[in-house]
């Protein structure tokens, strides 16, 4: 099996309604927000596509920030004391039929990927990657990786983008 | 003329002893465990993550990173 890893961007035409990871807000979002934010410049959608041309897993990548008041105190020891700048990894979905295989890890790796690469282009600073999640599940996934918690809205996690970068040997 | 006063000169003295310890404690800040330049290594869970696709990452590829695996 082959998979093609694409923005939407450069595949607008694809078809989305069949997507289905079993979260309906994150189905909806591809079938009916995706090309919109894609275009109004919310967020960017990166798509795992399959050999049939169908949409196995997307996510997407957009501009965020951490408040300082989120940031446990021992990553409050640098200056200056404004909100950290972070990409967001908003939706995150691998299609049910695909469930099972792994996927979500070679999913997340593009993400990984394509972040470390905004990083060594120099066009955009950031010093976190930060996630908000939906459900007890997709925080265990996330801290299983490493993401730390915020300080008081516990369902949002970040990461210091040096410790993917560290691990691209970037 | 003006002239200093030795309260003033003492005022002085004390008030270039605190930026000194000011400009101390902002270096130590800086140097001392910076987590977000130097974090804790990555879980098992990433390395393994990362590992997936670490040998297609070059950071001189066009922007858009697209790719086929």
């Amino acid at each position: 099996m082959g998979w093609r890893f694409r923005s939407l961007s450069s595949v607008p035409h694809i078809e989305r309604t069949y997507f289905d990871c079993g979260e309906q807000d994150v189905n909806d979002f591809l079938k009916d927000s995706a090309q919109t934010c894609e275009q109004e410049g919310f967020s960017r959608v990166f798509l795992m596509i399959s050999d049939e041309e169908q949409i196995a897993g997307y996510y997407t990548l957009g501009a965020s920030t951490i408040p300082l008041s989120e940031v446990p105190n021992k990553y409050r020891r640098v200056v200056p004391q404004f909100p950290f700048p972070a990409i967001l990894i908003g939706q995150f979905g691998v299609d049910i039929f695909w469930q099972g295989q792994k996927l979500s890890y070679l999913l997340l790796a593009d993400a990984y990927r394509r972040i470390a690469l905004a990083w060594t282009q120099g066009q955009i600073a950031f010093r976190a990657v930060r996630v908000d999640t939906q459900s007890d599940k997709a925080k265990a996934f996330w801290l299983k990786q490493g993401f730390i918690p915020f300080k008081k809205s516990q369902n949002s996690l970040f990461i210091p983008v040096r410790t993917i970068l560290n691990e691209f040997e970037v | 003329m003006a002239t200093t006063s030795q309260s003033q000169i003492v005022i002085l003295r004390a008030s270039r002893s605190i930026k000194s310890v000011a400009g101390r404690v902002l270096v130590e800040r800086r140097n001392e465990g910076n987590l977000w330049s130097d974090p804790p290594e990555a879980t098992l869970a990433m390395k393994r993550t990362i590992e997936q696709l670490k040998g297609r990452f070059n950071k001189n590829e066009p922007w858009d990173g697209d790719f086929d695996l």
